[in-house]
């Protein structure tokens, strides 16, 4: 079977924001999604939600045409992350491209109230433990042991960042959520790493601010973008007149020097 | 000569700086004149203004734009080093063209080119919650040129022309437009440039000026002396019987049959009601009827955690501003109440009489079109009401909304029944003159946002969607924020558990409706023992 012989199956999570909507909404012809969410709900088609013209309620909508499949689950749950693989597993029969793109995010500052630190748990995790969670799941219980299948069907991650993980906007209060995607980035370097083995190729993004910067589009388009290209460890990021790609992979250590670390 | 020169010190370098980011009659000059009187807090003024630098660089001598900002940083800057400046979206993108040096500035590059000038800028973001009292007073200082009303003119002025007052109604139409404008340019910067600004009201400021100060103060990470009195401010109120006239009269020539509306009703619009007949959808007969007043026709019907319906951008613009301000309106007038037990909330019933703004919930065109979607026997009693949550109002528990609803039974007539506590009590059917009445249960709930803080969908006060009764209020299955003219609703069934979600930074502003049916259909499908009782 060539990759080009079915639809992709795309897992995706946080798809009741403004890019995750914006992915169902569009590339849900292309792919067969299942969209996470933990309490929005994106306003698409899927196999408990449809649409209608209120004056119109039983005309048929063209909206309707790709329902992608809704799965209401809370990351931060290992057993929750377990659900959401076996759930796609069992609709989809496979996971081609896994997009880590739920995000939680708290702008306060250090000093003066307790916001920041009450949320700090929360961003960490959903930010960094929960796409390696999926991810070690997903290969876990599917991509473990199919190495050429995987290749040949092009299978890969997206961890979706920010640029404020690799800058540092001065008083946006940004300090944990900016931690949280510096260490998703790293995080995406080593996964490259680790996931080479079984054949499954680990990228990330990094846009700025979306729609008021660059426009939700272009910062969905780099996922898919990576997903039909052959980088691996590597994040793109969207900001300015074009794309940037960083590669993480050059920061692992040599070799000689692991015994050191 | 220099003050160096003069023997007096150097003039401070700005080590901080912060933005009072308003548009034009939000009580700016009031809080200037606040923040100047602490002596720590800058100098703010108009600093930005293509009138202001007009009007100094010939007096200073000052040569281009760089030499105009260093005069500016000494004047508006306290010997602490803190800088202050009051400024219009206009006036913003005229400075960064002026620093950047080119006609037009990307959004991108705006906050560092103001850093380039003004280290660690913090923000105040000053608006009016009442935009046609802002509208009002907007073109009536277009109009006169009289922008303030002190003692000592806070800038440069052009001269007073009292003789031009006129109501006019475009004016102030555009003038209400204007401001949104301005205000969502502030948004844009905001959000692009992730700055989560201290929010103020011109409402606040007037009724609590050192209140608002010691925000600021906050903010700025400043201490005001513990003997710290805020003198009365030298500007004196321009609001007056004019005003109130110019607001009567626009009421009186926005409501149906160019009459004010009813009694509770003081239906402000914002920016005009719908031009279209029927004009406030009142006399929607039918759902067919509503077409000229629907804004977006995707509606979602979803059926996780129980069946719900889910719609964004419901009614044009128009309906959905005049709605708004209709809400801040009797906010402001006090008309709601704490009258809820076990909902931390105040509310405000809306009737036929005063109905206002909201009139299009109690039509039949309205209740046929929620009716055919979620409960086709519905009866013809609705019950509308307006609901507050002040900012950190408590989560509820989650509930069904199974309840009862008592009616005056007007077997003869065919129209919608609006609930009207004066007529008939909701929850216990007595009414004030003995007449018949009939017993319902809620069939549909619908709830609308309306007049809520802009641009912070996620920081709470969300509706709340469970599977069951006994989960936990911050772990629901799906939840609703209170997007400004979105709406959901539900049948009430014994499984539509939902509640309010707390709302720690911003206050919820919504209207909330019931449909009903008839007591004996409920207790077919489901017993008696499902209904909820007060």
């Amino acid at each position: 079977m060539s990759a080009g012989d079915h639809r992709r199956v795309c897992l995706l999570t946080g798809a009741g924001g403004k890019l995750g909507t914006y992915f169902c909404r569009h590339f849900a012809d292309r792919y067969d999604v299942a969209a996470v969410y933990r309490y929005n709900r994106p306003a698409v088609a899927a196999q408990d939600q449809y649409a209608l013209d209120p004056l119109r309620a039983s005309e048929p909508l063209p909206d309707n045409g790709h329902p992608v499949f809704a799965i209401q689950a809370d990351l931060n749950y290992e057993s929750e992350c377990e659900r959401i693989v076996d759930a796609t597993l069992s609709r989809f029969d496979r996971i081609d491209l896994l997009v880590n793109a739920a995000a939680a995010s708290t702008w306060a500052p250090m000093l003066g109230n307790n916001r920041l630190l009450a949320s700090a748990s929360t961003q960490l995790e959903t930010n960094v433990i929960a796409p390696l969670r999926l991810s070690a799941i997903a290969a876990r219980r599917f991509w473990q042991g199919r190495d050429e299948e995987n290749r040949l069907h092009n299978r890969n991650v997206v961890n979706v960042s920010s640029v404020a993980g690799l800058r540092l906007y001065p008083r946006a209060g940004q300090s944990v959520y900016a931690a949280s995607k510096a260490a998703l980035n790293h995080l995406t370097g080593h996964m490259a790493e680790e996931f080479a083995a079984v054949g499954v190729r680990v990228n990330g993004t990094a846009a700025n601010s979306f729609p008021a910067l660059v426009s939700v589009e272009r910062a969905a388009r780099a996922i898919t973008d990576l997903d039909e290209g052959s980088l691996n460890g590597s994040l793109v990021v969207v900001d300015g007149d074009q794309d940037e790609v960083i590669e993480l992979r050059p920061f692992v250590a040599p070799a000689r020097d692991r015994t050191h670390a | 000569m220099t003050a160096e020169a003069a023997g007096r010190p150097a003039p401070p370098v700005p080590a901080s700086s912060y933005l009072i980011c308003t548009t034009p009659r939000t009580g700016s000059y009031v809080l200037c004149e606040a923040l100047r009187r602490t002596g720590i807090a800058g100098n703010p003024n108009e600093y930005f203004s293509g009138g202001y630098q007009q009007y100094w660089t010939p007096r200073w001598g000052t040569r281009g734009y760089p030499a105009f900002l260093k005069r500016v940083t000494r004047i508006g800057t306290t010997p602490n080093g803190v800088f202050g400046v009051k400024v219009h979206a206009m006036q913003f993108e005229h400075f960064v063209r002026q620093v950047a040096g080119k006609p037009t500035v990307p959004m991108a590059e705006r906050r560092a080119l103001l850093e380039r000038w003004f280290p660690e800028p913090r923000y105040i973001w000053l608006r009016r919650e009442n935009r046609l009292r802002q509208g009002i007073s907007y073109a009536r200082a277009v109009q006169t040129k009289i922008w303030w009303d002190a003692d000592e003119a806070p800038g440069p002025y052009d001269t007073p022309r009292p003789e031009a007052l006129a109501f006019n109604r475009d004016l102030i139409e555009r003038s209400i437009a204007q401001m949104r404008q301005w205000d969502a340019k502030w948004g844009r910067y905001f959000e692009a440039h992730r700055v989560d600004p201290l929010v103020l009201s011109y409402e606040e400021l007037v009724s609590d000026t050192e209140g608002a100060l010691r925000r600021v103060i906050a903010l700025l990470g400043l201490e005001l002396p513990s003997d710290f009195q805020l003198p009365p401010s030298q500007f004196r109120r321009q609001s007056d019987a004019i005003t109130e006239k110019w607001l009567a009269r626009y009421e009186a020539e926005s409501s149906p049959n160019g009459s004010a509306a009813g009694a509770g009703g003081s239906a402000a619009g914002a920016g005009g009601r719908p031009a279209r007949s029927p004009r406030t959808g009142s006399e929607a007969r039918s759902a067919a009827d509503l077409g000229a007043f629907l804004a977006s026709r995707r509606w979602w019907v979803c059926t996780t955690p129980f069946r719900h319906l889910r719609a964004d951008r419901v009614f044009g613009p128009e309906l959905y501003e005049w709605m708004a301000a209709d809400f801040r309106d009797r906010l402001g007038q006090g008309l709601f109440a704490r009258d809820l037990p076990g909902y931390d909330a105040a509310a405000l019933t809306v009737t036929a009489a005063n109905a206002g703004a909201f009139s299009i919930f109690a039509s039949p065109g309205w209740r046929d079109l929620i009716a055919a979607i979620l409960a086709p026997d519905s009866t013809r009693e609705v019950n509308v009401s307006l609901h507050h949550h002040a900012v950190g109002s408590l989560s509820g528990a989650p509930h069904n909304d199974l309840n009862p609803g008592y009616f005056i039974d007007d077997d003869g007539s065919e129209d919608i029944i609006v609930a009207d506590q004066a007529v008939c009590s909701y929850r216990s059917g007595t009414t004030p003159e003995q007449r018949p009445v009939v017993e319902r249960v809620r069939s549909v709930a619908v709830i609308y946002y309306v007049a809520n803080p802009d641009g912070y969908p996620g920081w709470g006060g969300a509706t709340g969607l469970y599977a069951r009764v006994s989960d936990p209020v911050d772990r629901p299955m799906a939840a609703v924020p209170p997007i400004n003219n979105s709406l959901v609703a539900f049948e009430c069934t014994p499984f539509s558990f939902h509640s309010f979600m707390t709302n720690p930074r911003f206050e919820r502003n919504c209207m909330v409706m019931w449909l009903h049916r008839s007591k004996e259909e409920v207790v077919r499908r489901w017993g008696g023992h499902s209904i909820v009782g007060w």
